[in-house]
């Protein structure tokens, strides 16, 4: 397959979203490049996990374009998920295989070759601690283990992207170090991070660029530093983060109006 | 530099399956081999049971000098294999819309780099296992007491599995096309398309039938070759040369007379037509799978509008309940009609049995004698109690498990938990009573049966609406399944086949203490007649049918109370 060259590792140009009457995303524009970690602020209802959706694609944007390493989602699907990994909110396990089983499986959905797959379910075990459980059936795993093992999953291909739906919930202080641990360690190694998440302190600490949408509206997007200047505030980010969806919803309820 | 494109083969969902399977099959071995035994001689149990059922069929058949190697059977085999492949494209499609549109695998291998048509493929592969079970249950006893009525050989019990094997392929591939369409044409209507398509086929089916019937000359007799030739000329649609039902049939006769040649030909017929009805579903998924699940998505913000609805009353009317009963048994009706795959299969054997009932109104008066008219009354009391017992298996017995999943919201509320489980049961009870009286009364009514009888089978309909009930909720609280979603998923585990079969040997109990005393006597008589004393047999044998009836009540309710009262979510 041949190599698309591109500065950008994901693109949405103009992409909009429409459910019935209701638009959950609007005219939404982003390039993110490689090694970025790109966090996705929003309220409840913000259109952050439509946004996901469309860039796993699993939904179909109403209007726009999404690419993943330079490959059309639209037209083409298949290039553009093999370059990518989602790990979701409740993430999903065969609940009758082991988790050693569930990892050959994703390999073997992502092509890699046996003697590949042997090499990266080594790796991703050893990097994720699964030693002590991978041979025992994905039923009877407590949050962590399950969400170690999807992780371990979403990674074994090495994909150039990475889309995290709130990823430090249920999550114990020692598991959030590792997962913080571990987004730097994929940063630095040039995998581009899409980030979701209403862990305001985590954001604030791993991301290089924050995007904040709200009423499906990209309303700030830029380094912590750029918010706080459009938002007139030198706090932290929550309080960023609260005054301008405060000031988005406004403008957006004058709009409907 | 971009991955790589996967390509993700066949043999890797095969794989998943196998292991999915083993470790299943591991699970239950290491609950205790009383749960494997339970499920192996509860599935024998109704195998035996058909078997024996079917076997008696052909022996009469053959005593009415009927060849079962003939065109007569083989129509009846094709009408057989017809409606099967009715009620497949049905259940396969209900069952597909689930494991494509509902499911978190499906989600999770459509952001795999996979294509669409082998995510198709691979559910479609578990939805055809599930829908495929019950007619693997029905049709292998059948058949098998077919090949040995006919005394057919080694070719036949060869080829059957075979036949098994590819016969559901062709209709289940439709339902998956059918379920694909409606949902990328109609994401926003399809229960209204679903219902729309169910009815119609139905209608226009029993219209189709109910004019050739209709035009049928009352009174006309069964040995009468003409009026035999005008009923069968009727169903004879079902042997359309085109028909893969018609080639299973015609294949399976062949097989038993041992003509190999022909045998082969109508397998072969049957795998390329299956194969090939695969593919093209496989393809139309390839097309509409993605669309339609992103057409789905929309649904959720549509309005969603309030109605009146008269089943809503149905909790006001119940006796003895408190309020919080009441509400969640409102809870309980509003969830049922809002799920057409809950009725949907329901709706269909109650318009087929009421059509039924209706030609035997039309057909036999005149034709039949009364040993025959006393016989169909007992089977068709057997028929409704049997899908009363399957219906309560698969709809009630999951109810409590499904609970647990709302357990912090019942668990908090301030009433006992014995009342969830006596709010399922009235639940059922009233769907079941629904069901099954207006249907009993029809039949009797259609075959001209005496009033005794007539309050004898509605008296019976009672103890198997309240006996099956109880048996269904209280056994659900016994052996509930607080970790799976799906309540078919329930119903098919161990408590669910379990429940099935104490149903079963409840309703045998139930019908031959109420109501086949009154059935023999009445035979013996020759005329529906017997002596005054043949009441001393039928009250009293009447009177253990009601407290087979308490039994069936209380036993199970109590267990499944104590169960529920210690358990911990």
């Amino acid at each position: 397959m041949t190599a698309i060259e591109t500065p950008y590792q994901v693109q949405l140009e103009g992409v909009s979203r429409r459910y019935g009457d209701h638009w959950a995303v609007r005219d939404l524009s982003l390039d993110l490049k490689r090694g970025e970690l790109f966090a996705f602020l929003g309220p409840n209802g913000a259109g952050k996990t439509t946004t996901i959706k469309m860039l796993c694609g699993l939904l179909r944007p109403t209007a726009g374009t999404i690419k993943v390493c330079g490959h059309d989602l639209a037209t083409d699907g298949l290039a553009a998920r093999a370059n990518l990994s989602y790990v979701p909110d409740l993430p999903f396990l065969y609940e009758h295989l082991t988790g050693l089983e569930f990892l050959e499986l994703v390999a073997q959905l992502h092509g890699l070759d046996p003697e590949r797959a042997r090499d990266r379910i080594a790796t991703v075990t050893r990097q994720f601690e699964l030693e002590k459980f991978r041979d025992q059936i994905t039923m009877r795993y407590s949050h962590g283990m399950r969400q170690r093992t999807v992780f371990a999953a979403a990674l074994l291909h090495e994909p150039k992207v990475l889309v995290v739906d709130e990823p430090t919930v249920g999550l114990d202080p020692r598991s959030v170090r590792q997962l913080k641990d571990l987004l730097r360690e994929l940063v630095a190694t040039g995998t581009t991070i899409f980030l979701s998440s209403h862990s305001l302190d985590v954001v604030q600490e791993l991301a290089d660029r924050i995007g904040i949408i709200t009423s499906g509206k990209l309303i700030g997007c830029g380094t912590i530093e750029e918010l706080r200047s459009q938002a007139s505030h030198a706090g932290h980010l929550e309080d960023v983060f609260l005054r301008l969806t405060e000031d988005g919803e406004g403008d957006h309820a004058g709009e409907g109006a | 530099m971009t991955n790589p494109l996967p390509d993700a083969g066949l043999g890797v969902f095969l794989l998943l399956r196998l292991r999915q399977t083993r470790h299943q099959a591991t699970a239950l071995r290491g609950e205790g081999m009383v749960k494997v035994a339970s499920i192996v001689v509860s599935c024998g149990c109704v195998a035996v049971f058909a078997f024996v059922v079917a076997l008696i069929g052909f022996h009469f058949l053959q005593k009415q000098k009927l060849p079962l190697g003939g065109d007569i059977i083989g129509l009846l085999l094709d009408m057989f294999f017809f409606t099967l492949s009715g009620l497949l494209v049905f259940s396969g499609g209900l069952i597909l819309y689930g494991s494509l549109y509902d499911s978190q695998e499906a989600a999770f291998l459509l952001s795999k780099p996979v294509p669409d048509d082998r995510v198709y493929a691979h559910q479609f592969v578990g939805s055809l296992a599930v829908s495929s079970a019950a007619f693997v249950l029905l049709a292998l006893p059948l058949l098998l007491a077919y090949g040995i009525s006919l005394g057919a050989g080694w070719l036949y019990y060869l080829l059957m599995p075979l036949f098994f094997l590819l016969f559901p392929l062709a209709p289940a591939s439709l339902g998956g096309i059918v379920c694909l369409g409606l949902v990328r044409w109609m994401p926003n209507r399809r229960k209204e398309a679903l219902i729309a398509i169910i009815v119609f086929v139905i209608l226009a089916g029993l219209v189709w039938l109910g004019a050739g019937l209709w035009r049928l000359r009352p009174g006309a007799n069964s040995s009468d070759d003409e009026a035999l030739n005008e009923v069968l000329g009727h169903v004879r649609f079902a042997s359309a040369k085109i028909l893969p039902s018609h080639w299973t049939g015609r294949g399976l006769r062949h097989a038993a007379r041992g003509e190999f040649e022909p045998a082969f030909r109508y397998l072969a017929m049957l795998f390329s037509a299956g194969t090939a009805m695969f593919c093209l579903s496989a393809w139309v998924a390839s097309l509409w799978y993605r669309i339609g699940l992103d057409r789905l998505s929309q649904r959720g913000r549509k309005a969603f509008k309030q109605r009146f609805v008269w089943m809503d009353r149905l909790p006001s009317l119940v006796p003895g309940i408190g309020p919080a009963e009441r509400a969640l048994l409102l809870k309980d009706f509003r969830t049922f009609r809002r799920d057409p795959r809950q009725w949907g299969q329901m709706l269909v054997f109650l318009v087929l049995l009421g059509f039924y009932f209706s030609s035997l109104r039309r057909m036999f008066p005149g034709d039949i004698g009364w040993v025959f008219r006393n016989g169909l009354s007992l089977m068709n009391l057997m028929v409704v109690g049997m899908l009363l017992c399957a219906s309560c298996g698969r709809f009630i017995f999951p109810l409590i498990s499904l609970e647990g999943k709302r357990v912090w919201l019942l668990g908090l509320t301030p009433f006992p938990r014995w009342a969830w489980l006596r709010g399922k049961m009235a639940f059922s009870v009233i769907l079941c009573i629904l069901f099954a009286l207006p249907l009993l009364l029809y039949s009797d009514i259609s075959l001209g049966m005496p009033p005794t009888l007539v309050l004898l089978h509605q008296f019976a309909g009672l103890c198997l609406a309240f006996g099956l009930s109880a048996l269904s909720a209280g056994l659900g609280a016994v052996w509930p399944n607080f970790r799976e979603k799906d309540p078919s998923k329930i119903a098919v585990g161990y408590g669910g086949t379990l429940s099935l079969i104490l149903g079963l040997a409840y309703l045998l109990g139930l019908v031959g203490l109420v109501a086949a005393p009154w059935h023999i006597l009445a035979g013996l008589g020759g005329n529906g007649q017997f002596p005054w004393w043949g009441w001393l047999i039928i009250s009293p044998a009447a009177l253990l049918g009601a407290g087979l009836a308490f039994l069936a009540i209380t036993v199970p309710m109590h267990l499944g109370r104590l169960n529920l009262q210690e358990q911990e979510f």
